[in-house]
């Protein structure tokens, strides 16, 4: 039986239980047969001869070209995973064996056994077989040529589905056990830390030191001094065991990208992680969170940040389903600032006091230009990553980061039709070409400067003028429309029809003017959390409706129960819970659209108002 | 830390390119073969009803093999359309560099016997030939083609010939799966003793280690195929799989998929083999001559070791004699307990540990 504990992207946490023993993934199953060296302190173990005692054990032996089976000299409990014995043939070789065990496989399928081995061409029923642990045959092969692996990751999972298990066998070193767990493998192995070993390979994590040099480690196993290789395995064991513990809890926390970036230390899995990025965004991009809690903020201090799934989806959403407030047609380009929300920041605020000083406020539109995100209209502050995220900063840009950010901004400011632009920013003079010829630039050396300041207020005077004063109420509604259709896509605007907004720090209240609340905006969240009342103007309109069985959803509603869900949900997004096309409840999606289609059980939406309660605050 | 794969250490000129263009490798296009040239002629040492002696080995240009389809034979790059008198050519040229040797071996890259390659009035010359000037020659063929029409005239030509087959392997789905060899070891069984029953005399030749066999598996299978195939063997010759050009066990090394044995592995199965072969009785004489040993293309150790266990298996060849090899297992190397974890790997055959080692 597995359980998912927890998501992360493609990663999972899970456990799986066979024979009242049960392991945690993702993990690395240690090697034991009598010939080879023995590590005792892992969880899990892949075993050439009986059981290890007290502990989760897979079985592997035998050999499909000698027809010998697992060796009688091993009894195994009764319903062991066994790992059958078939010979390791990459998929698209000319050659014909491809078919040869095919054959063999299908009698070893047949007895329905929890391990099947997969390779070349995919059984048609992987997806609906009851097999709970996948062995990727050629994962390791693969991981040579990074566009392969990234390749045959996607076909692996999309045909395999993404609630069980996948073992990479003869991976598992130190340095790659983060970025494979990222790519959705759950189990790794110890082969390559003893081939390690036997060169005299230290393994840490994106390091690799000499097994002679003194003082590099203090685990138990260098502590007890020697540096032949069985000191040098058995530090490589704990060194994969302590990443592996820390891959889990990076998942927990929603942390695993920054993890996986902090090893990249191998050219293949930079690679790897680049074709996943940039080839793979479409199947990739699902699985992600569109809201992650602050202590996850998203640290993008590299190159390879650039090109995350939530970063490239936020750019895209804003060029696709983005429109500005209508009576904002004078564009303020501005900084972004260390602080988040930016409204919070001392620099906003004395931006926010120049604007509010000119006296129609709600005729501007501030946006914030910031890599790598590229744009970000201030209605949109607090939706992940813009509300909570890192950067370096020190004034020098690479390239790829100035072509992203001028394009961005050069395709959003034409799609905005705006009346004016003013550009408040400074040390960003490669922008240039991005801005209309009628730009005015204001930013100077320091744009919160007096002078600057000043230059601010005089360029947006000049465009506001003759302009008719647009009143809070109505800025605040086009800003929460903006921010709605963001969220939900197009149809989202509905939410906000003459809506009244109520501020309350960084939060946002939003009523329909006459008391009844129908969504909050927490920064924390950076989502609007909608009432049943706010539920019932989206209904029919978006694509965030999961439709259910006839129940009325309380609590959790469970896969079982569902029967439909749109397509652009992903883990963490605002859902209306329907049947038949009536409301049942809004609630937190708990995974993507995709996994939906798929997942057999568990927890597909949290309940957060149902058709029993009164649509009120949280 | 820098462009290795999970596996290895980069690569020295001449290896598999790494990245993602390697699986795309094509060999680069021969020039056209001249059809008067033969393929390769050289002196070797060898031994005759155990005495030393000296082998002139000639592979002649023909046609070519008729199935060439194997997936580690790269000998049909080597083929051109070769008339009777271009063979004759070929093999008058050849012989006149021969050094005084009593042994001839004559190959072609295919089957001597198949007449579309050297035809029947041609082979009776050159066999007659051979007959007048050595005291033992062999040729080779496909065992579809050691019909008994085509042994009965070979052996009128040339009493006393030895017609060598490539087994290559015992075992159906080595021969089906791995080496694609197109015939079971029932085919060759028949052949030999039709060999043996008209007075001739059969070699065969085994592979050490397949493509998709691990370390352990290719051992246990050379040394089975040895014992299987001894008592219709009057040589059995065990040959290490070496990386030719343009073949799918290249492509395979090129993507790390495959990596050529273990000189100790080639060693114990020498060692096993002959052991068994004495234990049962039979007077077969084991060979194991490695192409390319010590070499990323060869069976290899670390390469400090390769040459003392070369030298082992080339006296074991010429004398029977076991001391050599059993020598180099007692002196030992450091990669003698990497070759041994290798073959305790094979506990468990979904790990292609190959990739994890140097090669």
């Amino acid at each position: 039986m597995i359980e998912i504990l927890a998501r992360d992207g493609l990663a999972r946490e899970m456990k799986w239980t066979h024979d009242g023993q049960s392991l945690h993934s993702p993990n690395l199953l240690f090697l034991r047969s009598r010939g080879l060296l023995h590590f005792g302190r892992g969880d899990g173990f892949l075993s050439a001869d009986g059981a290890v005692e007290g502990k989760f054990t897979l079985f592997s032996g035998g050999s499909w070209f000698l027809e010998r089976p697992m060796a009688a000299s091993s009894p195994l409990p009764p319903s062991s995973p066994v790992i059958p014995a078939f010979p390791n043939i990459p998929a698209g070789l000319e050659a014909a064996p491809g078919e040869a065990y095919a054959a063999s496989l299908q009698g070893f399928r047949a007895s329905g056994g929890p391990v099947l081995p997969v390779t070349g061409e995919y059984p048609p029923d992987l997806a609906s077989n009851g097999a709970e642990l996948l062995v990727y045959a050629g994962a390791l092969e693969h991981s040579f040529r990074p566009r392969q692996f990234a390749e045959e990751l996607v076909r692996l999972k999309e045909a395999a589905g993404y609630g069980r298990l996948v073992y990479a066998p003869g991976l598992g070193e130190p340095a790659h056990l983060s970025f494979l767990a990222y790519c959705g493998i759950d189990l790794f192995d110890s082969a390559p830390l003893l081939a390690a070993a036997r060169r005299g390979h230290k393994l840490l994590p994106g390091w690799r030191a000499d097994a002679t040099e003194k003082g590099v480690c203090h685990c138990p196993a260098c502590e007890g001094g020697g540096e032949g290789p069985e000191t040098v395995y058995m530090h490589n064991c704990y060194a994969a065991l302590s990443e592996v513990r820390l891959v889990r809890s990076a998942i927990r926390g929603g942390r695993l990208r920054e993890l996986v970036e902090n090893r990249l230390s191998d050219a293949w899995q930079v690679a790897a992680l680049r074709h996943l990025d940039l080839r793979h965004y479409e199947f990739c991009e699902r699985f992600f969170p569109v809201a992650r809690p602050a202590s996850a903020g998203m640290r993008a201090l590299g190159r390879a940040s650039l090109t995350r799934p939530e970063i490239a989806r936020f750019q895209r959403r804003v060029l696709e389903r983005y429109r500005r407030p209508p009576s904002a047609p004078v564009l303020l380009l501005l900084p972004c600032s260390a602080r988040k929300p930016y409204s919070s920041s001392l620099s906003h605020r004395s931006f926010r006091g120049q604007i509010d000083r000119l006296g129609n406020p709600g005729a501007v539109h501030e946006v914030v230009v910031t890599s790598p995100l590229g744009v970000v209209p201030m209605e949109l502050q607090s939706f992940y990553p813009a509300g909570s995220y890192d950067i370096p900063v020190s004034g020098d840009w690479d390239e790829t980061e100035i072509r992203v950010l001028r394009d961005q901004l050069a395709r959003f400011i034409s799609a905005g039709r705006y009346s004016g632009v003013v550009c408040h920013l400074s040390g960003m003079d490669f922008l240039g070409g991005a801005l209309p010829p009628t730009a005015v630039s204001t930013g100077g050396a320091r744009a919160t400067s007096h002078s600057s300041l000043e230059d601010m207020g005089r360029a947006l005077a000049g465009l506001l003028e003759g302009m008719p004063k647009v009143g809070r109420r109505k800025a605040d509604a086009e800003r929460i429309a903006s921010l709605s259709r963001f969220q939900f896509g197009p149809g989202g605007e509905a939410l906000a029809e003459c809506c009244e907004v109520q501020r309350r720090g960084n939060d946002r209240r939003v009523t329909d003017g006459r008391r009844t609340q129908l969504a909050l905006l927490q920064h924390e969240r950076g989502l609007l959390s909608l009432t049943m009342d706010g539920a019932r103007r989206l209904l029919g309109r978006t694509g965030y409706e999961v439709e259910i069985g006839d129940f009325r959803p309380s609590g959790t509603v469970f896969m079982p129960g569902v029967l439909s869900a749109g397509r652009d949900i992903r883990p963490g997004d605002e859902v209306l819970v329907t049947h038949a096309g009536a409301l049942r409840g809004v609630g937190v999606a708990l995974m993507s659209s995709s996994e939906m289609e798929r997942a057999k059980k568990g927890g597909a939406v949290r309940m957060r108002h149902h058709l029993s309660t009164k649509g009120g605050g949280e | 830390m820098s462009d290795e794969g999970p596996g290895g250490p980069p690569e020295e000129e001449e290896g598999p390119e790494e990245g993602d263009e390697a699986g795309a490798y094509e060999h680069p296009r021969r020039p056209p073969q001249d059809p008067r040239e033969y393929v390769a002629s050289w002196s070797e040492r060898d031994s005759l009803d155990g005495k030393d002696d000296r082998a002139w080995v000639l592979i002649l240009r023909t046609r070519g093999c008729s199935w060439a389809r194997c997936s580690m034979c790269g000998y049909h790059g080597e083929a051109a359309a070769a008339t009777p008198d271009d063979l004759l050519h070929q093999f008058g040229t050849a012989l006149d560099r021969r050094r005084g040797e009593n042994i001839a071996k004559v190959y072609t890259s295919g089957s001597f016997l198949d007449e579309r390659e050297v035809p029947p009035e041609l082979r009776r010359r050159l066999l007659e030939e051979l007959f007048g000037n050595f005291k033992r020659v062999v040729i080779e063929s496909r065992p579809e083609y050691v019909t008994g029409p085509a042994v009965r005239d070979a052996l009128s030509a040339c009493p006393g010939l030895e017609i060598a087959m490539g087994l290559e392997s015992a075992s159906p789905r080595v021969l089906s799966h791995s080496v694609r060899k197109g015939f079971l070891f029932t085919d060759f069984e028949e052949r030999a003793t039709l060999v043996r029953r008209l007075g001739g005399r059969v070699r065969a030749y085994l592979l050490l280690k397949p493509p998709f066999l691990g370390e352990k598996e290719a051992l246990e299978d050379a040394v089975a195929s040895a014992l299987k195939a001894a008592p219709v063997c009057d040589t059995i010759s065990i040959n290490p799989v070496n990386v030719q050009r343009g073949t799918v066990v290249e492509q395979l090394w090129r993507q790390r998929i495959y990596r050529p044995p273990w000189l100790w592995s080639a060693g114990e199965a020498v060692l096993r083999a002959s052991r068994g072969i004495r234990e049962a009785g039979c007077a077969t004489r084991l060979v194991c001559a490695p192409t390319a040993a010590g070499r990323r293309r060869g069976a290899h150790n670390c390469g400090r070791c390769d040459l003392s266990v070369v030298a082992g298996l080339e006296a074991l060849s010429l004398t029977g004699s076991t001391e050599g090899l059993e020598g180099a297992f007692a002196r030992g190397c450091g990669c003698l307990a990497e070759w041994r974890e290798a073959l305790e790997m094979g506990a468990f055959p979904v790990i292609n540990y190959d990739a994890l080692l140097p090669r």
